[in-house]
């Protein structure tokens, strides 16, 4: 159990909120029920006038492999004349996770088909969200961050996928009321400026399109702060006993987004009337097709 | 005023490694590319990926080639939205065909019935005077 998950236990068990845990959490003493304004009023700004201005349309540096510093990456044969991007190559992976013989093997065997054109990546087909960790690095497209009284949004424009990041001082929920869901549930406090985010309750997935897995156990630990105004830094920790024999540590960095690019509206599988890639991302449907997908 | 503008520049490139696709591109030959003239059909601005049908005419024989944009929020960013695609406008389009040999393939550039020209190389790159946005 790390400092966060006794923090919040403690919490939890006997609200000890001056246990060391924390200052006091931001935000946390909402109206009592029936006393509801129909004004905002002064108060939420001042919950939030301290904290650093993560507010802003935010994209991830270097492209979507999940720790693009620890990567192989055959050439795009496309070369300059790319048009869109379609991220990693056939057979490209991340090294350096501390898998254990298991899955690395899954993942050997992943990028082994890749290489040969077979892709297994559910996003592809529409058939999943990115959903958590892979959103922090491994999924494409800006990200909305908006700051609120004891919590964080992290909007991204694929699939308006929502992160909450709450720094009320709740603990996750505990026991047999945790379930995996795509987003996880992360709960955090402030040390200093930089907000340290605790996160489990993830379905098993992978971090990125090279298929690296990770197991339902994964156990994410997040430090992020800004560096400058326009650059955000997260470090986050996985461990996971069913996949790795060691923690895995990833950096990445968030920029923000110049003004003039400001188009966020939304990229969605859901409400389009044509996806048209199918069977794994081997295969597109075209108008023309008399069977589609089939030659 | 000038180091103001390449510090913009600068800023602009940092955010390349225009990875956006949500799909893999295993279907398309990057290696091989295709030069379309002929006249849109349709140009389908929707999720999750925009489609562009133009009616290609090669020896008499004409054939429909479907090719596949980005979602709608980068092709509006690139300027590339419904009121400057329309049925029956000539254009040439470029594009990174189907490995299976059907007519279709992957969105490199295209010049538009106006003669401009719109490439996804603008994703990060924007034309001097961005449209749609």
């Amino acid at each position: 159990m790390n400092r966060i998950q006794l923090c919040a236990a403690l919490l939890a068990a006997t609200a000890l909120v001056q246990a060391g845990c924390d200052k006091k959490p931001v935000g946390s003493a909402p109206a009592a029920a029936g006393k509801a304004s129909m004004k905002i009023g002064a108060a939420y700004g001042e919950q939030l006038a301290n904290l650093p201005n993560f507010n802003g349309e935010w994209q991830f540096t270097k492209g979507l492999m999940f720790d693009p510093d620890h990567v192989v990456n055959p050439p795009d044969p496309a070369g300059e004349d790319g048009g869109f991007s379609y991220g990693p190559q056939g057979g490209a992976h991340l090294t350096g996770i501390p898998y254990n013989a298991k899955y690395q093997k899954i993942y050997d065997d992943t990028v082994a088909k890749a290489a040969k054109g077979i892709i297994t990546d559910p996003v592809g087909d529409c058939m999943a969200p990115h959903g958590m960790p892979r959103e922090m690095g491994g999924a494409p497209g800006p990200i909305e961050i908006t700051m609120a009284p004891g919590q964080m949004w992290m909007i991204w424009d694929w699939f308006n996928a929502t992160r909450r990041i709450y720094f009320d001082g709740r603990p996750h929920p505990g026991g047999d009321d945790l379930w995996p869901t795509p987003m996880a549930h992360s709960i955090a406090k402030w040390e200093g400026d930089t907000l340290l985010i605790d996160t489990i309750g993830f379905m098993p997935g992978i971090f990125d399109r090279t298929g690296a897995p990770h197991s339902d156990k994964l156990h994410m630990s997040e430090r992020m702060r800004l560096v400058d105004p326009d650059t955000i830094e997260v470090q986050m920790t996985f461990e996971d006993p069913e996949a790795f024999t060691a923690p895995w540590k990833v950096t990445r960095t968030l920029k923000r987004r110049p003004k003039d690019l400001l188009a966020l509206m939304g990229s969605y599988c859901e409400g389009g009337n044509r996806n048209g890639i199918v069977n794994g991302s081997q295969s597109a449907v075209l108008e023309t097709d008399t069977v589609p997908g089939v030659k | 005023m000038l180091k103001k503008a390449i510090i913009a520049a600068v800023g602009l490139l940092g955010l390349a490694a225009p990875a956006s696709a949500h799909h893999s591109g295993a279907m398309f030959d990057r290696s091989k590319t295709v030069v379309l003239k002929g006249v849109i059909k349709e140009y389908q601005f929707t999720n999750p990926h925009s489609w562009i049908e133009v009616m290609v005419t090669d020896k008499g024989k004409t054939t429909q080639w479907g090719i596949e944009g980005e979602s709608p929020r980068p092709m509006r960013r690139l300027g590339l939205v419904p009121s400057v695609l329309k049925p029956g406008d000539k254009v040439t389009v470029r594009a990174h065909p189907l490995r299976d040999g059907r007519p279709g393939g992957s969105f490199i550039d295209i010049v538009l019935a106006d003669g401009r020209t719109i490439s996804a190389q603008h994703m990060f790159k924007p034309p001097a005077k961005p449209t749609g946005t």
